[in-house]
């Protein structure tokens, strides 16, 4: 298997780069790799691993529209971490991206029960600059088997940067400080079983 | 509810890494901050009357009276933040920008950021990138600077 490390590196020697120098942007999605520091006198910001979560993925279904909404759901998964453990409910929500990024929404059920509600807007982007394949039209006839090739692929086997935006609605009680608090996430892919690692940061 | 039990992974032990890249400074000039009792909590209303934006990221103006502050105040006082206003960047375009976040008592003022620029732009970036920002008010809240950065 090929490090990916390395092809992190090549990718920005000569793929993303190439694609600022070719475009002489300011800045690129792409091409952002060492973070800019902030002014001398900037307001303090600060990131604090709050927990991380897995989501097990099966179904795939696209619908051919212009936006290409996709339908995602999460099978399941866990939860945890130092702020917050316990599960993803089984087919409690899923991936609606349509047009914009990722669009998720999924319940979560936290250790001592309580659920909890995340809208998860974020983006994928593949590093190298190409584009993963699109799928080929979705079944039309009952009882075809849904065409799954627009799975994301692992990180292992071309670099990805997945970040996440995501908003939480938990009860009152011990999970309440989500409410009330600005959050920031990581996505790595994997596969073999097909899933997503989502770390999320408190933006302190 | 159909059951699911997680299978056992590898990757959990992976925590992973997010930086924060510093991509530009607004100063915005706010007017009187009016609050409007609803059913729905205190509706904030704060109108965007000019700015500033610097920084290696953007350079530009905020445009004048293009929207402002509309967030909501929830019964626990913390302001579910929803800001959205029209920025000029140096080379004239348009750039819509839309916050959400929090704003609480004790001071805690962060926002999650998002943009709409032209596709084929110098701008493009800010259409697909995760950007957080902190905001510090003065006293009398006619002034904020926000100071955002793109989470890499």
């Amino acid at each position: 298997m090929i490090d990916r490390r390395t092809i992190m590196a090549g990718a920005v020697a000569m793929g993303a780069a190439g694609l600022l120098a070719e475009s002489g942007r300011a800045q690129d999605v792409l091409g952002a790799t060492k973070p800019v520091p902030p002014p001398a006198d900037a307001a303090r910001i600060e990131l604090r691993h709050a927990f991380s979560l897995s989501i097990f993925f099966d179904e795939r279904i696209r619908i051919q529209s212009d936006t290409g909404r996709v339908f995602v759901p999460a099978v399941g998964g866990e939860i945890w971490g130092p702020r917050l453990q316990g599960r993803v409910i089984p087919y409690g929500g899923a991936d609606y991206a349509g047009g914009h990024g990722l669009d998720a929404s999924y319940m979560l059920e936290a250790s001592d029960g309580a659920l909890i509600f995340i809208n998860n807007h974020g983006y994928m982007k593949r590093l190298d600059g190409k584009k993963t394949p699109r799928a080929a039209p979705a079944p039309r006839r009952a009882g075809d088997v849904p065409n799954q090739s627009f799975v994301a692929p692992p990180d292992s086997a071309v670099p990805l940067r997945m970040r996440l935006m995501p908003v939480f609605d938990a009860p009152q009680g011990p999970h309440e400080w989500m409410n009330s608090t600005v959050f920031i996430g990581h996505g790595g892919r994997y596969t073999d079983p097909d899933h997503t690692v989502f770390t999320y940061y408190e933006v302190l | 509810m159909r059951e699911f039990t997680s299978p056992e992974i590898t990757t959990k032990g992976n925590v992973g890494k997010v930086d924060l890249s510093y991509a530009f400074r607004l100063t915005a000039i706010y007017d009187q901050r009016h609050v409007s009792q609803t059913s729905r909590g205190g509706r904030v209303y704060r109108a965007i009357t000019g700015g500033t934006i610097e920084g290696p990221g953007l350079n530009g103006n905020v445009y004048a009276d293009s929207g402002g502050d509309y967030g909501l105040i929830r019964e626990d006082k913390v302001e579910d933040l929803s800001a959205r206003f029209m920025t000029r960047a140096e080379n004239g375009e348009w750039i819509y920008f839309s916050h959400v976040g929090y704003r609480r008592h004790d001071g805690y003022h962060r926002i999650q950021a998002y943009f709409d620029a032209d596709a084929g732009g110098p701008y493009a970036w800010l259409n697909d990138a995760a950007m957080i920002a902190t905001a510090v008010e003065t006293a009398d809240g006619k002034r904020v600077v926000y100071t955002y950065y793109q989470a890499i």
